[in-house]
């Protein structure tokens, strides 16, 4: 027996909780994996899609607030979000194809851990935290790093939904996204890259950060890089330095494998095009 | 000049952008497709396969899902007389796989879920056996054999002398001339290998069939999305056990095949005829897409091994070849199509000495059928890369390379075939060169990729031609039958089908041209086996060429029937006597007043006269070519009647830190004899070109060990409408006698030649010979290793 519930208030989705639950927010994964044969017998599935409070974004004190049901197209044209986080405009502009964007939410996108996530690299490059609720109604906030332990893994626990995401606004920053895929469109991330910079008036770094996407388990933010770099100037050979970091430091974690034949070289490719247009 | 715009057209109808008439029921989705077929009391038909290939099946326990509400009949290899060959040389049921698409049970049900339900109950026991899955490793002396019919290589030929992995009847030589003292004259010999993947057809509407029984018709009658009826009438009888005659099979709408439903619907239909004669139930099948990309046929993988030489000044003296390709377990195809590549292995080319070798070899793979080309996208990409290597090593420009040695007027192509027709592949060139501004184009993106930048940009021009219809593959025969009905609406009926790619519309404006009636007049009859006889198969873009060709005789021949009435009504002759737009009238003088007030004929009155007065208003006619004078023993002789000719030419930006290709610009020129509607057949062209990017740059089946690893769209990767490059086509007209009122092929040239253009630039870009296909994101970063 399956039972389907479509609450209409976060209050009410919460008492619908079981520890059996599946989200459907946009279900643009949840119906791939149902017609891989996904088992939902015995499943409570919870139907997000008509909770209006769950989508939106809010701007509070140098933050947004990204609710989890918000779809990528609604990112895209957010007002808020491409002033202080272009790289997650960019980044949602990206996913697959008109339809998946109207449908696809970041929740979703957070929830099921995908390491080739479009939204994830942006979200990560803005320290982004994952709200939770569970069903007693308590709630906590954990950074993206550690929610999602590995692919299609998160912490998660039976009683908790995502309930937003948390980034901070990075409007001072200049931001990049870069993705690449099998074809122009309708194409999982095959690499995806995130950067800010900001500047000094001595055109020294202030600030740096970078994520790259589908390399690793998990999508990886550069944090040790990052703080070396903090007072530097962006130099041919700062930016040849850091490129062949990011590629080593990917490759470490990895391990060789036959797709690191080809990613190592072009993560370096790309995070030294993409430091040397931010220099511009 | 013989553009098509330029020319003038002595036609009403032929010749012109007539609205195809299919167009309507397709855009408002009211158009039938076999899917959408539904009968009272009707099964639903399912199949159960492995994951593992070659295996030999040990049990299969069926208990569980026979206990499946809903589950009516579940019939498996070791039923009685269940395991029967196909016409297609593999099974409807089998207890040795062989390949991911054999099927070891199948499963009738009330609901479609209570079938799939079934399939996952019943539980398969295998012994799992030792397989071969590449070119390379089929062609191993200590090679496990897959087929007993298979052969070895003695001397570098199969030879039945021998055990091996090489399918016999697919070996084609060409020998002409003396390659060893041909190259002796060479100042320059280069070799080179190529190597391609299979790939699928990938068209939206999966295969689906419906078998059911009815008394009027006989007694089995199925329909499906199938390319060739005749073809799929022969499985409907033979897995049924009927005669043909009792057997009747009916087209149904067709979303889109390319070769691709050919043997795969034959054996789909089978097995439902199997399942409808156990039960005495309709039975409907209809294919998941993982199901197609299993079990359809691809497009042949090929290695290509070449050699070819010339003198300082570009002069081809010799070239040999190795092409082998992949067959797969099975075969029912790769005995014509190698005739096909062999007779092009060496392109259109005037070489005086040609030593080709083209063979298939057996591997545990799914197997290779047709696809839009049938060998030729795969043999044009390493003819021309070689070409492009050739001009290289020789210091000189590609293009001129290629206009030193094209087949031209009264010249010989590889199988000593005497062109004789008007051959216009030079001035196609040098439109096309002129169109894309080539040469300035090409020296701007070899300064540009001088500069230290990420993008590196080409230009390539291919040349090519394809021999129309069946050639000396088979015989080109068909039948037509026209009927006049007493409003003066008219009937066609062909033993050719309409696939999608516009046969219909072509077929009503022949018979309408050949009439004189206007084309809402006309009405196609989509084939029906019980209606019309059996016109082979429609392939080999013979459809408009030499299929058409019944239907302009019988339509001619009714039109003089009709013509000879008018004309002794009168006391006229028949040469005066003219039809247009559903009027007879004097071509010189008028007819008599006391006849007509406008002094013309209606076509209908003629029509209503003539079934009153019990007078004939119908034709059958039956078109069989002259018969090609050709030795497969050694490949020389007539291949082909006449040739369509193209000349490609593509532009792309690589970025070489990613690999990412971006197809700029397509330019393509086709000489396709009379055009009959040009909008169709810069149609065919734009799609040609939306197919051939694919398979340049994306398109692959991932296999492992025998199975498809990207088994939906998500992983088999076509192009999107984001991918496409900006196009430009030009259609250009040459003198044939030939085909169908001077028609040659569109189909296939549309596409041939796309793969080859965009590799070809791709290497421009890079400076390097592309030595396979796709170019994927990560075969770019090799090459720049």
């Amino acid at each position: 027996m399956l039972n389907y519930f479509r609450p209409k208030t976060i209050k009410e989705c919460l008492e619908f909780i079981t520890d059996e639950r599946v989200y459907i927010a946009g279900g643009t994964d949840l119906m791939v994996e149902l017609k891989k044969g996904h088992d939902l017998s015995n499943k409570t599935v919870i139907d997000l899609t008509h909770i209006p409070e769950l989508s939106g974004v809010k701007k509070v004190y140098g933050e947004l607030e990204i609710m989890a049901c918000t779809t990528h197209d609604d990112i895209v044209l957010n007002k808020d979000v491409n002033k202080c986080l272009k790289a997650l405009s960019l980044a949602c502009r990206t996913v697959g194809s008109p339809q998946i964007r109207n449908k696809g939410t970041v929740g979703g996108s957070v929830g099921t851990a995908s390491p080739a996530s479009d939204p994830m690299p942006a979200l990560m490059l803005a320290d982004g935290r994952v709200v939770i609720i569970n069903k007693k109604g308590e709630m906590r906030e954990e950074k993206l790093e550690d929610f999602i332990i590995k692919p299609g893994v998160t912490t998660l626990k039976n009683d908790e939904m995502i309930l937003s995401l948390k980034v901070k606004s990075l409007e001072d920053y200049k931001q990049s996204f870069f993705k690449i895929g099998r074809r122009k469109a309708l194409a999982i991330a095959r690499l995806n890259f995130a950067m800010a910079i900001l500047m000094n008036n001595d055109e020294t770094i202030k600030d740096i950060r970078i994520v790259v996407g589908a390399a690793l388990p998990v999508t990886k933010r550069f944090y040790d890089i990052e703080k070396k770099l903090i007072g530097k100037k962006i130099t041919k050979e700062v930016i040849e330095q850091v490129s062949k970091q990011i590629s080593e430091q990917v490759l470490a974690i990895a391990g060789p494998r036959k797709s690191s034949e080809y990613k190592i070289p072009v993560i370096r490719n790309v995070i030294n095009r993409m430091l040397k247009e931010m220099e511009v | 000049m013989s553009l098509f715009e330029h020319n003038n057209n002595k036609y009403n109808i032929v010749g012109k952008d007539i609205k195809r008439v299919d167009a309507l029921e397709k855009v408002t989705g009211t158009a039938l497709y076999a899917a959408d077929l539904y009968k009272g009391n009707m099964l639903y038909g399912g199949n159960v396969r492995i994951k593992e290939y070659p295996a030999k099946i040990t049990k299969i326990d069926t208990k569980e899902a026979e206990a499946i509400p809903g589950v009516v009949k579940i019939i498996t290899c070791f039923d009685k007389n269940a395991k029967k060959h196909s016409w297609a040389d593999y099974c409807y049921l089998t207890d040795e796989v062989k390949f991911c698409g054999d099927v070891v049970a199948i499963v009738a049900a009330e609901s479609k879920k209570a079938v799939d339900k079934a399939i996952k109950s019943i539980k398969v026991e295998y012994e799992l056996q030792e397989g071969v899955y590449t070119i390379e490793d089929a062609l191993k002396e200590d090679a496990p054999i897959v087929r007993e019919k298979g052969v070895g290589l003695i001397d570098g030929i199969p030879n039945k002398e021998k055990k091996g992995n090489i399918f016999l009847d697919s070996y084609y030589p060409i020998r002409k001339g003396n390659v060893e003292e041909g190259f002796k004259k060479c100042d320059v010999i280069i070799e080179r290998e190529f190597n391609v993947p299979f790939i699928d057809q990938a068209y939206i509407e999966t295969e689906a069939c419906l078998v059911y029984n009815d008394p009027k018709d006989g007694s089995i009658t199925g329909e499906a999305s199938a390319q060739n009826p005749f073809f799929t009438r022969r499985y409907l009888a033979e897995a049924s056990g009927h005669n043909m005659s009792e057997s009747r099979f009916i087209q149904r709408t067709l979303g889109g095949t390319f070769g691709g439903k050919e043997e795969g619907v034959g054996v789909q239909i089978g097995r439902a005829a199997i399942l409808h004669k156990a039960t005495g139930r309709p039975v409907k099948m209809v294919n998941t897409r993982e199901e197609s990309l299993m079990d359809s046929s691809k497009r042949h993988a090929f290695n290509f091994k070449y050699k070819i030489g010339a003198t300082k000044d570009g002069d081809i003296l010799a070239a040999e070849g190795t092409l082998v390709d992949n067959c797969g377990a099975y075969n029912n195809q790769t005995q014509f199509m190698n005739w096909r590549a062999s007779v092009h292995s060496v392109g259109v080319y005037e070489i005086p000495n040609v030593k080709t070798d083209t063979y298939g070899v057996f591997t545990n793979n799914v197997h290779g059928g047709a696809m839009r080309g049938y060998s030729s996208p795969q043999v044009i990409f390493a003819q021309e890369q070689l070409m492009n290597e050739l001009a290289k090593e020789l210091g000189m420009d590609s293009v001129e390379l290629r206009r030193k040695n094209i087949i031209r007027q009264n010249t010989r192509t590889a199988t000593n075939q005497l062109i004789t027709e008007e051959v216009i592949l030079e001035e196609m060139m040098d439109e096309l060169l002129k169109r894309t501004d080539y040469y300035s184009k090409k020296k701007e993106f070899e300064d540009f990729n001088k500069k230290d930048n990420n993008i590196k940009k080409g230009i390539s021009l291919v040349t090519v031609y394809r021999g129309a219809g069946l050639g000396a593959e088979g015989v080109d025969a068909n039948g037509a039958f026209i009927q006049a009905t007493e409003d003066g609406s008219v009937i066609i009926n062909t033993g050719l089908a309409e696939n999608g790619q516009g046969l219909q519309t072509a077929y009503a404006q022949i018979a309408a041209e050949m009439l004189g009636v206007t084309m809402d007049k006309i009405h196609f009859h989509s084939v029906d086996t019980h209606a019309i006889a059996d016109s082979g198969m429609t392939v080999a873009s013979r459809g408009t060429t030499m299929g058409a060709q019944s239907m302009k005789l019988a339509a001619e021949k009714l039109a003089l029937i009709f013509k000879e009435h008018v004309a002794e009504k009168f006391g006229t002759t028949v040469d005066r006597i003219s039809c247009k737009d559903n009027y007879y009238f004097d071509i010189e003088d008028n007819f008599p007043a006391n006849y007509s007030s406008d002094k013309r004929i209606a076509f209908k009155d003629v029509c209503n006269e003539r079934l009153w007065a019990g007078q004939q208003l119908a034709v059958y006619e039956w078109f069989r070519p002259a018969l090609n004078e050709y030795d497969h023993h050694i490949g020389q002789g007539k291949a082909f009647p006449t040739y369509t000719y193209n000349v490609c030419i593509a532009e792309v930006e690589v970025d070489v830190e990613t690999g990412d290709i971006k197809v700029t610009k397509v330019t393509s020129g086709l000489d396709c004899g009379r055009v009959i509607n040009p909008n169709m057949v810069k149609g065919q062209m734009l799609g040609g070109i939306v197919m051939g990017l694919g398979y340049a740059i994306t398109e692959e089946i991932e296999l492992k060990k025998g199975r498809i690893l990207n088994d939906n769209f998500d992983s088999y990767i076509l192009p999107t409408s984001m991918d496409m490059p900006e196009m430009d086509v030009v259609l250009f007209e040459s003198e044939t006698k030939e085909g169908t009122l001077g028609a040659k092929s569109v189909g296939e040239p549309a596409t041939e030649a796309v793969a080859a253009a965009i590799a070809g630039s791709v290497g421009h870009a890079l400076n390097k010979n592309v030595d396979h296909l796709p170019c994927s994101l990560e075969s770019i970063l090799k090459y720049m290793d």
